[in-house]
């Protein structure tokens, strides 16, 4: 007897393979994809965490590195406090290339009907602004007006304090001066970026007429400079005329930044922010990628009986496989597209709404490193949530279209499908780190995430066996509710690490804000003062007491003597040599404020040492902030610009304030 | 006296000590022992049996959804214990039509798509061609547009039966294909089944529950808890 022959389909390429599981991906996916907007919103606010995380900060960075010259006003800029550049460090600045004073400083304007207000005073040289332009409005003529004698140029705010306007005049220390016009924005704006009151541009000829400029006033004299051409464009160049100033005038306290990096404080500042707002972004898309997972679970356990049906009528397995994760795929970019944008537009949103408050003017233009890396993280993600539902919904039997109650338990292993879903989650691990300046942190965090993701499932997992195991109960409702929990197609694991990761950010967020807080909170003493008064002349200050008692007759008021100075030296290392504990680095970046007294005042504590006698007039003493106390431990330091005498200059620490 | 003859036919299907037995909570569950069926190439065969039987899995077994747990399937010339889960698909795709009682239609494609599937799986390029003329033929080319939701119980089955037939199968399988429709659609489907089994001159496989249907097939096997208990051998009329 004969069989009858069987003629088997033939093996199909993999393109017709692939052309027709596009097709048939696109006809399912016509009629809606049922419940996957989840999976594309999951995506993409993943997506867009990140691309806006990184557009935010690739648009900070290029914008400092675009307006770098007109940000510090030069390619280099020096500046000093109290004291002007002597001879030497003019002749010597002035032979690298075209030079530009200015000085800074605090003063009152008062109007002519007696008005008065605190100004930020800017006096400029001729050769100012050596990069970008002054925006002047309402000016009373053309060109640089400011640089006529007696003419000021002023923001518009203070026109609105003193009830002024263009033409009126206005009493600055000793001079009175006309207000030539509005003054908008400059450049080297950065320097001038912590300013207590309206801005007043001036000339030199001006300020000398003010009678302000006194030995000890706080004024900051900047020296822009501008390098002839190629030395401006080359880094090296730049770094060499820096180094030789620095070499030259080691003890000139000088602080010096260019054109490459204007604002290290500033960078530095906007490096940690990204730092802690990564984490968000991490978290956020771990988050979305929990969506996706249970967006696909759900979606697949919907089309079991289609896919039972494709294979019944003759679909293989991986033709199965990649018409679905062609849909996913598909709505995976859809996803990632509409999280790029957002992030994209970030810059654009942050520079329309803040726009007037932020130092720099942000690059907003698309960023593509950052939008490449969001991109690749989605893509990552959705692969390292997606493969194993997909693969083991592609391995369904096509059995269970005639016997329904065939479970997970007799699906055939989806290893293979694992394994490339943890080569995703590896890869999207290493992205990560590779995408982050701060690479410890991040993967601390990366692991810290990975961490809790597996404790949150073995809590899942621990919590289905629970209720698998105590689901007889007598009460019906509960007893449905432990099998719903410790049943087949059980949440409890994907309930459990959606919560517990969602709250874990909460957490986390709100925690590091009450760190922040706390921090700030410790540092204020409970009788801290509602004001400070600064720059109060030692004459004026009975005339000061008489005023706030006749304002607040209850107020309590403590005056000291201020002066400011500059830690030059610790331990016998120039301080730009020092590797400094990143806390304790404000405390050597600029000017420190410094008192004297023959008491201890009334909120200080001495935790170590003794305070130095009544009169006391032997070497100088100084005493410094516990939290300081190995920096405080040699000191050597120059006060008010003035070298101390050579035979005095190392300060030793007497006390320790808390 | 054995009444049984050597088939002239070569077997569409052939089983020998066909076991299929499934792992439970409360141990193993026997459902199919030791199935000896021989089924010559172009009969119409009922498998007729109460609840449990094992009639489904019969058919599962045959068109190599379910595998089996002892014993020899060969189905077509291809014994199956040589096919991996692809290669069964392959073959149900150039072999064997499947009509399920219920329907099992892709309730997101058109009737004219769904027809057209099994031969886009098998890579013809006349797909819609040829699924437009299945659907012709099952009366139905004027839905072809229609989604199956859009469709009333009988047109579904037609157009599962235009799907099962429209590769020209060696094999027709068919589980209770009345079971979801009243009676006078039930006829006029199982009308069209017996037409178009004819004209191709397939091999069908019926399971139902209904004697009167089974007795148009050219064989009634009778199944009880998991074994024939009648109809195991084809008999020949004393004629």
């Amino acid at each position: 007897m004969t069989a009858v022959s069987a003629t088997s389909a033939p093996r199909r390429s993999t393109s017709s393979q692939l052309r027709l599981a596009l097709a048939i991906a696109f006809r399912e996916l016509r009629s809606g994809a049922g419940g996957l907007t989840v999976f594309v919103l999951c995506i993409a606010l993943g997506v867009a965490a990140v691309a806006a995380i990184g557009s935010l900060a690739a648009s900070f960075d290029q914008a400092l590195a675009r307006q770098g010259r007109t940000l510090i006003g030069g390619d280099l800029s020096f500046e000093l406090v109290h004291r002007q550049a002597n001879e030497e460090e003019h002749a010597a600045l002035e032979a690298l290339g075209r030079l530009s004073e200015s000085a800074s400083f605090r003063a009152m304007a008062r109007s002519e009907d007696g008005k008065s207000a605190l100004i930020e005073v800017k006096a400029v040289d001729d050769d100012y602004p050596l990069y970008g332009d002054v925006a002047v409005t309402r000016a009373e003529k053309p060109g640089p007006i400011w640089q006529d004698d007696g003419i000021v140029l002023v923001e518009r705010t203070l026109l609105d304090r003193l009830g002024v306007d263009v033409g009126s005049k206005l009493m600055i220390g000793n001079a009175t001066t006309t207000i030539g016009g509005v003054l908008g924005e400059q450049p080297d704006r950065l320097a001038d970026r912590l300013a207590y009151g309206p801005k007043v541009l001036m000339s030199r000829g001006t300020l000398d007429k003010t009678g302000l400029v006194q030995p000890g006033s706080l004024i900051r004299w900047i020296y822009r400079l501008k390098l002839p051409e190629p030395a401006a464009s080359d880094k090296q160049a730049l770094a060499e005329a820096r180094k030789d100033i620095e070499t030259r005038f080691p003890q000139s306290g000088f602080a010096i930044h260019d054109w490459t990096d204007p604002a290290p404080s500033l960078r530095r500042d906007a490096d940690r922010f990204t730092q802690f707002i990564n984490f968000v972004g991490l978290t956020a898309l771990l988050l979305g990628g929990i969506g996706v997972g249970n967006a696909i679970r759900s979606y697949m356990a919907k089309k079991r009986d289609i896919i039972a049906t494709f294979k019944c009528l003759g679909a293989s397995s991986r033709l199965v496989l990649a018409i679905y994760m062609i849909q996913a795929l598909f709505l995976a970019s859809l996803g990632i597209a509409l999280g790029l944008v957002i992030g994209a537009l970030a810059p654009v949103a942050i520079a329309t709404i803040y726009g007037d408050t932020l130092p720099i003017t942000l690059a907003i233009e698309p960023h593509p490193l950052p939008l490449l890396t969001a991109a690749f993280a989605g893509l990552l993600t959705m692969v390292l949530f997606v493969l194993w539902p997909l693969g083991r919904a592609a391995l369904v039997s096509p059995a269970v279209l005639m016997r329904a109650h065939l479970t997970d338990e007799r699906e055939r292993s989806s290893l293979p499908f694992a394994l490339g879903s943890a080569a995703a989650g590896v890869a999207l691990f290493a992205l990560a780190i590779a995408a982050s300046e701060e690479r410890l942190i991040t993967a601390s965090i990366s692991a810290g995430i990975v961490v809790a993701f597996l404790l949150l499932t073995g809590f899942g997992l621990l919590v289905q066996r629970l209720a698998a195991r105590g689901r007889r109960v007598r009460a019906p409702s509960l007893a449905l509710a432990l099998s719903s929990i410790g049943g087949p197609g059980s949440l409890a694991r994907s309930i459990a690490v959606s919560l517990g990761l969602g709250l874990g950010l909460l957490i986390a967020t709100a925690l590091i804000h009450r760190s922040l807080l706390k921090e700030i909170n410790s540092n204020i003493e409970v009788d801290a003062p509602a004001y400070y008064f600064l720059d109060v002349e030692e004459g004026d200050l009975g005339i000061f007491r008489d005023t706030v008692k006749a304002i607040l007759p209850d107020a309590k008021m403590a005056d000291a003597p201020m002066l400011r100075g500059r830690i030059v030296k610790v331990k016998g290392v120039p301080v730009d040599q020092l590797e400094v504990d990143p806390d304790a680095r404000w405390v050597l970046a600029g000017d420190r404020g410094l008192t004297y007294t023959d008491e201890v005042p009334p909120s200080s504590t001495i935790v170590q040492g003794e305070w130095w006698p009544k009169g006391y007039a032997g070497e100088p003493l100084v005493s410094f902030d516990e939290g300081l106390r190995e920096l405080a431990a040699w000191l050597e330091g120059r006060m008010a610009g003035r070298q101390i005498n050579p035979a005095h200059d190392e300060l030793t620490t007497r006390g320790l304030a808390v | 006296m054995d009444l049984t003859v050597k088939t002239r036919k070569p077997p569409a299907i052939l089983l020998d000590g066909v076991e299929v037995t499934l792992p439970s909570r409360a141990g193993p569950v026997a459902i199919l022992r030791g199935i000896d069926l021989e089924v010559p190439a172009g009969d119409a065969i009922a498998v007729v049996g109460p609840s449990g039987s094992g009639k489904s899995t019969l058919l599962m077994v045959v068109a190599g959804l379910e595998s089996a747990t002892g014993g020899c399937v060969t189905v077509v010339g291809a014994d199956y214990a040589t096919l991996d889960e692809d290669g069964l698909a392959r073959l149900r795709a150039a072999n064997i039509g499947i009509v399920f009682q219920s329907f099992h239609l892709v309730p997101t494609m058109t009737a004219l798509e769904n027809v057209a599937l099994p031969l886009e799986f098998l890579g013809r390029h006349d797909a819609f061609a040829t699924a437009r003329a299945a659907l012709t033929e099952v009366g139905l080319s004027h839905r072809e547009a229609h989604f199956p939701g859009q469709l009333s119980g009988g047109e579904q089955q037609r157009v599962a039966i235009a799907r099962a037939l429209s590769t020209h199968p060696t094999l027709i399988l068919a589980d209770e294909p009345t079971g979801n429709l009243d009676l006078a659609t039930g006829a006029i489907v199982m009308d069209l089944l017996f037409t178009l089994k004819e004209r191709t001159r397939a091999t069908l496989l019926l399971i139902t529950h209904d004697r009167s249907l089974a007795k148009r097939c050219d064989r009634v096997v009778g199944l009880a808890d998991g074994r024939i208990v009648s109809g195991a051998k084809r008999k020949v009329a004393a004629s």
